[in-house]
């Protein structure tokens, strides 16, 4: 479970800037689709980022199972960040590295060498996203569809309690798109992983989500099931993303 | 026409051998040593800079002034201005040997900052990517930054390269000889122009062998398509002129 308590992110600028994440609270329970919606600028990369600690926040803390990450640093953090796994919207491979060798990289992170069980596991994974055969090709020689489920193999490499997906398929077409929720909606049903999704498209959040927190200038107007904030918007931010106002008003 | 080529070779033959082979050990053996340098110094000032991996405000101001202190000099400035460094750790200030401290002095930094800008290339989320795997910063730079960043440093050694053999010319002043020393004293000073157009000639081959050679060892290393590569070349074609005007 990851507790997010009073989470603030403020940014080097002037004085009485707007912060990026204004005192966030939520909770993400495991073994949940969590969607994090919001439109451009609303903070939600920035909430996601943090969960990892690629950003730090400036105060308040994320408890994950009960322990606070966000002081965590060197060997402490690695480990915690292998539980955490990662796909980003430009899917983020290695173009100098083969798929294979993309999807082995956690393990060269983890352990520093990559052995035959490693290889054998990436091909399993590689096998899972329907990518077996490509296994030796270079990213470059996959449209965007493929990349990403070459990301979301490496992402499964590391064995993560949750996979965090920033954007994942906002580079790509509805089909790719389609194929990418479906796989991720089928890793969790299978694994049990809890799957953190951010995105700016309600069809996504319908597809895939459970619970949603709508995220507006760095606060949290509005969460609960999917169900409920589809039938029933309270914050204006997310009647505009349900496209429930007059566009032309 | 045979006859005068004949006698030409007699004559000037020996003198542009030996000068071809100094300008290629005058190119190759400061170049090697001040990538050794320039490696460690580039991903350095890679990691150290404000929002990277190792963010070491201090140490990368430094180091960065140290860089462009070098390189503000102009290359036969510099040779003159460190000769007695340069006696007093190779023995003499002049000759082939005594050209290696001032090229190496002026080609680390001006690799560190291609270095530097390669790094900088490789995209952001590939390195974000490796570091939410949990990679160390070792093995990030070993293991992703350097091999993703390989292309374009390649592509960087030609242009290392040529400017280098450009200072070699330079060296003649401090008696170090070579093909540019050879195409001024008997261009300028002997007026045996024949012998400034074979060396120029040498010169131009030279440096078309080492631009073809490293574009060949670039592609053979890129496993990026085609596009993507032309992208990524133009960005370095920019790259590389302003480095030259700096």
């Amino acid at each position: 479970m990851i507790e997010i308590k009073n989470l603030t992110k403020a940014y080097a600028a002037a004085e009485g800037a707007p912060h990026a994440l204004d005192n966030v609270s939520l909770t993400i329970a495991d073994g949940d689709i969590m969607g994090i919606i919001g439109m451009s600028g609303a903070g939600k990369s920035t909430l996601v980022r943090c969960i990892n600690l690629l950003e730090r926040p400036t105060s308040g803390s994320i408890i994950v199972d009960g322990q606070d990450i966000t002081g965590l640093s060197g060997a402490a953090l690695r480990s915690y960040r292998r539980r955490v796994a990662m796909i980003f919207q430009n899917f983020g491979l290695l173009a100098q590295k083969t798929v294979l060798a993309n999807v082995c990289f956690p393990f060269l992170a983890a352990t520093g060498k990559v052995t035959a069980a490693n290889r054998e596991r990436a091909l399993e994974l590689l096998d899972m996203v329907g990518l077996k055969e490509k296994a030796q090709s270079y990213p470059s020689q996959l449209s965007g569809g493929q990349q990403q489920r070459v990301a979301i193999a490496r992402a499964l490499a590391c064995d993560p309690e949750y996979i965090l997906c920033d954007e994942a398929t906002s580079a790509l077409d509805p089909a790719s798109t389609n194929t990418i929720l479906k796989l991720l909606r089928q890793i969790n049903r299978d694994t049990g992983v809890t799957v953190i999704v951010i995105t700016h498209s309600m069809g996504v959040v319908e597809k895939i989500c459970r619970n949603v927190a709508v995220l507006e200038h760095g606060r949290v107007v509005e969460q609960g099931s999917v169900a409920d904030v589809f039938a029933n918007p309270q914050s204006n931010a997310a009647k505009v993303l349900l496209e429930r106002v007059d566009w032309d008003a | 026409m045979l006859d005068a080529v004949n006698a030409f070779i007699a004559e000037y033959g020996a003198l542009l051998a030996e000068g071809t082979w100094s300008t290629i050990v005058m190119v190759l053996v400061p170049t090697a040593i001040s990538y050794a340098i320039g490696l460690v110094l580039g991903v350095v000032l890679y990691l150290t800079a404000p929002g990277s991996l190792r963010p070491a405000p201090v140490l990368n101001a430094v180091l960065g002034w140290i860089v462009n202190i070098l390189r503000s000099f102009p290359f036969i400035v510099l040779m003159v201005f460190i000769i007695p460094f340069t006696r007093l750790i190779m023995g003499t200030g002049s000759g082939i040997l005594g050209t290696i401290p001032p090229l190496v002095l002026s080609a680390s930094p001006f690799i560190a900052r291609m270095v530097e800008q390669s790094l900088a290339e490789v995209p952001r989320e590939s390195v974000e990517a490796v570091e939410a795997c949990g990679a160390s910063v070792p093995r990030i730079v070993f293991s992703a930054l350097l091999p993703e960043a390989l292309p374009s440093i390649v592509r960087g050694v030609a242009v290392v390269l040529i400017s280098v053999l450009g200072y070699t010319a330079m060296a003649g002043a401090i008696g170090a000889g070579g093909l540019g020393d050879i195409a001024v004293r008997y261009g300028y000073y002997r007026r045996v122009e024949e012998v400034m157009w074979v060396a120029v000639i040498i010169l131009i081959v030279i440096v078309q062998v080492i631009q073809s050679v490293c574009d060949l060892a670039a592609r053979k290393v890129d496993h990026r398509t085609a596009s993507v590569v032309k992208a990524a070349s133009k960005r370095a074609a920019n790259r590389e002129r302003a480095a030259i005007k700096r």
